[in-house]
């Protein structure tokens, strides 16, 4: 049946359950209701006051009264209205108490042109303020480099409150305070906490919070250049929105897509964009470290791959088609290719896949018993909220880690050591943690786990209810789509030709095996005998500055293209800007084109990836064939072709299928003497967000961390590509007998999560 | 030798008689200019004398054009008829009584008459050989109108004839004791709004109305070609102020300056006359100009005539 | 009788022309000096306030609003966190000297002034950037200063320092 109410006479549909605001906003009729502390994914409160509607009773015997539409449950024949002078008073005479205090900033508020109390204002009417007495003011915190204050500007709307503590489950925010005087931010001044902070610019209907590192290069919403875009920062795929003018990217804003991120980003996401303008962004080809020309770069490849002794590389930093053009001119040429750094990680990728469906986040909010193993908030901070969000509806947390997370301060913690990881997981399936719920979730984080931990995971969800569901995450976007043409063991086979000499020119993409990346310090070993690398890439890394020939590439708001996230669900986002000529750099960044040279010689910007790879198959008389081959591969893994606006499209299970055969590699074995080790990751920390000076500024200090009984202050570790010595840092957190160090550790000493390690300790003098 | 002074004198009046009507094209803007609240044209020259020369030249140097759909050969004739009629009629007008070509002919009045009445063909010829519908229509009211007033005009003179017994303007102007504005004031209105309408000047420029027919006769009319209808319009204009003070005003009586001066300073008020009539009244609806001419011009000149006729008998009589 | 009133209708009208001889309301520019009158809508400028600082606070609304789009604008940010126009443009050979920019100025930082008369040969010249619209006065409003107005602290003018402010209030205090 369908239900309706009727609001001025005129029908409006609505889901039982659902408010009259929320129905009349659904069906586009805001214009006749203001609201403030309404907010589609923090609820109704009540408190602003600004909702009025009147309601007539169905009996002659009471009178009509104004009542609140967000508190006011939709049902069946009501009789609202909203178009009657005594509600319009209502509505204008609210909006001026909301305001009497309110600062005229709209000109120097970045909030200006976005507004909702604008927008609210305008459509109600108000607009002298008959109060003239003086204005209640604020002193403004410092809430670190994302989020900027200025309170005198608030409502009381509590949304901000509601979801920093609610929603996002955050610790460090609250409001202070009261009668007229309530104030919303921290105790002391400093950085916010919570990874979720940004959002408090969305969610604040005014200008109290706004985004600070958009402040500093600001423009108006009206000249941005904005589009759909999808997060090139980690697994989860959220919906963006970049906001582009002169040929820069300005800022990142949410773009709802309620099966992932719904309402919200992590800060990764919102503030990690400024890689796409840091100064050491790659944007002209370099040939031996001199900058040259596009042709100049696009011959002397070209005659290197005539040689027929190159190597190919791709990477799950890069989208889907230009690592499939990576691999099709691979193919053409008959070379060998990888699409991951190590073998480790092949194995990692191809376990990520066999597994079967992964849940939604939205279907992770829905979960009642979530199983969480590693730190999930700093490879998927989204993933992390969709699990509060689970909370809140009263699901059972249980947390599997070397340290004690966030996450895990918020349900039942079970501090394990990476080896012991595994084994717990096998023995889930009996697990009183999981008994007894209606949709048990499992979400892992893929690296800590490794290949052999995920193969026990699989094997415990074939043992576990038919609903159960499980979810790998790693942080980069495009792991799930790189491991589609990582065929068994090539990344053995690309190394295996570079040790025979059979190769001595490698062709990368996106890939920093020199680097960060897993299993650098193998490459390391091999790179003597290459008589040359060429990148192409758009952040300057460790490989981007020891490669012989360095071709810069579009960033992910420049292009399109396409990703698969953590669910194998394909996400297609569209170019938003181009890089142009004239680009007005500010003070601030300093970034964008060098004014003299960059403007003229490059006056659109490093082209994408495929424009390249068709550029060299062209020269090597291969077009035709590389583009059959391409459009063969990309009409296999999606014959649908994901809209940039729509929710993607789910990848076959058959396709999953292929990779249940996998290899796995045995975990080293690890005996309760050795130290292990675990990665440590935080939420800001990724390749391209290191390059996000304001994020970065928030970053944890490089260290060795370890329980607090370790009484050293440095410690050298040693692995088999070689040592690393780095301070100590003692975290009570920590299980005893791990070792927690950054993936650049790892790819220095070559060695994997759960791996024994052996450590030379040096005592504090 | 005789013949070649005579010759060179009547180039000297024929330049003269270019200039001065080439100067009222400048002096009409600015008079124009002044009754209107502007400066009119003031950059060139001496409070902008230098316009009327660089309009001359501009016309001049403009490509002589003849349109594929015109009568070439009448096309050509008809701006020289028009000047060369109003040119001709000077011959008989004296500036003085010693002073003219041909100011003692006795039938001096009738040749003005009979150069009016040619310039009516230029007018009509023009508008014709165009092969325009605006230019043709602009010459059919051009001889209607001409041929209209002609008459009240004929009659009014008629009443100056009749007091003065002469048909020489130096005859008339000798006969002036007192100007014959004073005895026949009707007669001076008939001759000066007739003498408008000949001239089919504002108020009465129906053959040309802008508004309604593009530019009328002339329409096609370009360069010099366009200059000469142009010249004839002025020389019209000065003739029929010239005429009037001649005829009405005394001519060149009046005391202290010599004659000629006296001459000049009559027509150069009439002249602004004719400019301030064209200032102030709009132009009327061709009915009303035709139902002016035949309803009321001449049922009041046959009036002027007899009453003329009449008192001239008595006062004979007495 | 219809005959008279036309006469002297006629006779008023021509007295009317001439009555006009000798006054003129034409004005001979350049040679004689322009009265121009306060409200005349001649080239934007952007003017300083009355401290001497620049008005403009980079809000875009005049670029938002201009018609013909020929302002164009970055916004920056000064030490004192002071918002400023980094680069302001105005496309000379666009503006229609509507002076809409002029009314959306909350500011009042950009106004039309009295300079009309400036001729140039090529297209570019008529690309004025912000040290040729900056001028060194206040303009048409000597006294505005929208930071005083404003409730943002800058320096030199803290919090609760502005025109019609209370000082600010202490969150820490739970009295009634
Ligand atoms: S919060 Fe909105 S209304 Fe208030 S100053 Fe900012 S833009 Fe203006
Ligand atoms: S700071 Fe913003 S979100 Fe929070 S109560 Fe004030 S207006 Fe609402
Ligand atoms: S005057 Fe009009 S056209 Fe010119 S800059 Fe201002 S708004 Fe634009
Ligand atoms: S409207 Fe005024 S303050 Fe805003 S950018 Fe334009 S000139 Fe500057
Ligand atoms: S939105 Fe209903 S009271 Fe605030």
């Amino acid at each position: 049946m369908k239900h309706v109410f009727f609001l001025d006479g005129q029908e409006i549909p609505f889901i039982p359950g659902q408010n009259v605001l929320e129905a009349a906003i659904a069906a586009g009729k805001d214009q006749q209701i203001p609201y403030f502390c309404f907010h589609p994914a923090l609820g109704s409160l009540g408190a602003c006051r600004q909702c009025a509607v009147k309601i007539y009773a169905h009996d002659s015997k009471h009178p009509p009264r104004i009542t609140m539409a967000c508190l006011l449950p939709a049902s069946d024949a009501l009789q609202l209205a909203t178009l009657e002078d005594d509600v319009h008073t209502e509505h204008r005479e609210i909006i001026e108490l909301l305001m009497t205090n309110h600062p005229l900033d709209c000109p120097v508020c970045d909030e200006g042109g976005q507004c909702h109390l604008q927008d609210m204002t305008v459509q109600t009417g108000h607009s002298v303020r008959h109060y003239s007495g003086p204005k209640r003011t604020y002193r403004n915190q410092d809430l670190g480099p994302l989020v900027y204050q200025e309170m005198n500007r608030c409502i009381t709307c509590y949304r901000c409150v509601r979801f920093y503590q609610d929603a996002a489950q955050g610790e460090d925010f609250g409001v202070f305070g009261s009668r007229n005087r309530v104030s919303f931010g921290r105790l002391e001044d400093g950085p916010l906490e919570s990874p979720f902070s940004g959002n408090l610019v969305e969610v604040c209907p005014t200008g109290v919070f706004t985004d600070k590192v958009f402040r500093h290069d600001y423009v108006r919403v009206w000249d941005l250049q904005q589009g759909p875009s999808v997060c090139p920062h980690c697994a989860v795929g959220c919906n963006t929105t970049p906001g582009a003018r002169l040929g820069t990217l300005r800022r990142i804003r949410n773009r709802i897509r309620p099966e992932i991120n719904g309402h919200f980003l992590c800060d990764r996401g919102r503030y990690a964009f400024p890689y796409v303008t840091a100064n050491s962004r790659p944007l002209q080809p370099r040939l031996m470290g001199e900058t040259t020309r596009q042709d100049a770069v696009l011959r002397q490849l070209a005659s290197r791959l005539e040689e027929g002794r190159s190597g190919f590389l791709g990477s799950p930093r890069e989208d889907l088609q230009s690592n499939l053009g990576l691999f099709a001119l691979a193919d053409c040429l008959h070379a060998p290719f990888a699409a991951v750094t190590s073998s480790w990680a092949e194995a990692l990728a191809q376990q990520c896949l066999a597994l079967p469906q992964a849940p939604s986040l939205q279907e992770v909010a829905a979960a009642d018993r979530i199983v969480v193993i590693g730190d999930l908030d700093s490879i998927a901070p989204m993933a992390g909220f969709a699990v509060r969000q689970a909370l809140r509806q009263g699901a059972a947390l249980t947390v599997l880690a070397s340290s004690r997370t966030e996450l895990a301060q918020k349900g039942d913690y079970r501090p394990l050591r990476p080896s012991a990881l595994r084994d717990q997981v096998a023995q889930l399936a009996d697990d009183p943690c999981l008994q007894g719920g209606r949709f048990p979730v499992l979400l892992a984080t893929a690296e800590t786990l490794g290949p052999s931990g995920l193969y026990a995971l699989r094997k415990t969800l074939e043992k576990l209810p038919a609903n159960a569901r499980a979810g790998a995450f790693v942080n980069r976007p495009n792991l799930f789509g790189a491991a589609y043409f990582a065929a068994d063991g090539h990344t053995e086979r690309l190394q295996q030709a570079l040790r025979q000499r059979k190769i001595n020119h490698l062709l990368c993409l996106g890939a920093d095996p020199l680097g960060e990346d897993w299993g650098a310090g193998t490459w390391r070993t091999l790179a003597p005998g290459l008589d040359g690398l060429t990148l192409l890439d758009m952040v300057d890394s460790e490989t981007a500055r020891s490669a012989e020939t360095l071709i810069p590439v579009a960033a992910f708001p420049e292009r399109a293209g396409l990703f698969v996230n953590y669910e194998g669900r394909i996400q297609a986002f569209s170019p938003v800007y181009r890089r142009e000529a004239q680009v007005l750099h500010s003070a601030v960044h300093g970034s964008g084109f060098p004014e003299a040279a960059g403007g003229v010689k490059h006056p659109l910007g490093p082209p994408p990836p495929l424009f390249w790879l068709g550029r060299l198959a062209e020269m090597l008389h291969l077009h035709e064939a590389w583009q059959k081959r391409l459009d063969f591969y990309l009409h296999f893994l999606c014959p649908e072709r994901p809209d940039p606006e729509g929710p993607g499209v789910l990848l076959p299970d058959t396709i999953r299928a292929r990779f249940e055969i996998a290899a796995v590699p045995a975990a080293r074995a690890v005996t309760p003497e050795q130290w292990e080790l675990d990665i440590f990751r935080w939420y800001g920390g990724e390749t391209l967000a290191d390059m996000a000076d304001e994020l970065h500024s928030l970053a944890p200090a490089r260290g060795l961390r370890v329980h607090p009984n370790v009484q050293a202050a440095a410690a050298t570790l040693h692995g088999p590509c070689g040592e690393l010595r780095l301070p100590v840092i003692a975290c009570a957190e920590m299980v005893q007998g791990v070792i927690a160090i950054d993936q650049e550790g790892f790819a220095e000493l070559g060695l994997y999560p759960g791996d024994p390690v052996e450590v030379s300790w040096e005592q504090r003098q | 030798m005789m013949l070649f002074l005579m010759a060179l004198g009547m180039l000297f009046t024929t330049l003269v008689l270019l200039g001065v009507a080439g100067f009222l094209v400048f002096a009409e803007r600015r008079v124009l200019g002044f009754l209107q609240n502007r400066l009119g044209p003031n950059r060139l020259g001496p409070l902008g004398v230098g316009q009327a020369l660089a309009d001359a030249l501009k016309l001049m140097s403009k490509e002589n054009f003849v349109p594929d759909f015109a009568d070439p050969v009448l096309y050509r004739a008809a701006p020289v008829l028009v000047a060369f009629s109003a040119l001709a009629s000077f011959a008989v007008v004296p500036l003085d009584h010693h002073f003219s070509w041909a100011g003692n002919w006795n039938i001096g009045l009738l040749f003005i008459l009979a150069m009016s009445s040619l310039n009516a063909y230029g007018v009509f010829l023009g508008g014709w050989a165009s092969g325009n519908k605006f230019s043709l229509l602009g010459a059919v009211r051009a001889v209607a109108q001409l041929v209209s007033y002609e008459l009240p005009m004929g009659l009014a003179l008629l009443g100056v004839v009749l007091l003065s017994g002469s048909l020489s303007l130096n005859g008339i102007v000798a006969a002036q004791n007192l100007p014959y504005i004073v005895l026949q004031p009707l007669g001076f209105v008939i001759f000066l709004i007739a003498g408008v309408a000949e001239t089919h000047r504002l108020p009465f420029d129906l053959p040309e109305a802008e508004s309604e027919l593009v530019a009328g006769f002339n329409t096609e009319y370009g360069g010099m070609r366009f200059g000469y209808f142009f010249l004839g319009e002025y020389l019209g204009l000065t003739l029929i102020a010239v005429l009037t003070a001649l005829l009405y005003l005394g001519g060149w009586h009046g005391p202290w300056l010599p004659g000629w001066i006296w001459l000049l300073i009559k027509t150069a008020a009439l002249i602004f006359v004719f400019f301030w009539l064209r200032a102030t009244l709009p132009r009327p609806r061709y009915d009303q100009l035709m139902a002016l001419g035949w309803k009321v011009l001449l049922p009041l000149a046959l009036f002027n005539v007899l009453a003329t006729a009449l008192a001239a008998a008595l006062w004979r009589l007495a | 009788m219809r005959v008279w009133r036309n006469i002297s209708e006629l006779g008023a009208g021509l007295w009317t022309t001439l009555r006009q001889l000798g006054r003129t309301s034409t004005v001979s520019y350049p040679e004689e000096p322009l009265n121009l009158p306060p409200r005349w809508r001649g080239r934007p400028v952007l003017t300083r306030d009355p401290d001497g600082d620049e008005r403009c606070v980079a809000c875009q609304l005049c670029s938002a609003v201009c018609p013909t789009r020929c302002i164009e604008l970055q916004a920056g940010e000064r030490p004192d966190t002071r918002r400023y126009p980094l680069t302001f443009r105005i496309n000379f050979s666009r503006c229609i000297f509507c002076g809409l920019c002029e009314e959306a100025c909350p500011t009042l930082a950009i106004q039309l002034l009295d300079e009309f008369a400036f001729s140039k040969e090529h297209h570019a010249d008529f690309i004025y950037e912000k040290e040729a619209l900056l001028i060194d006065g206040t303009g048409k409003h000597p006294h505005y200063n929208f930071y005083r107005h404003s409730g943002v602290a800058l320096q030199g003018k803290d919090k609760g320092e502005g025109i019609n402010e209370k000082a600010p209030v202490n969150v820490r205090s739970n009295l009634p």
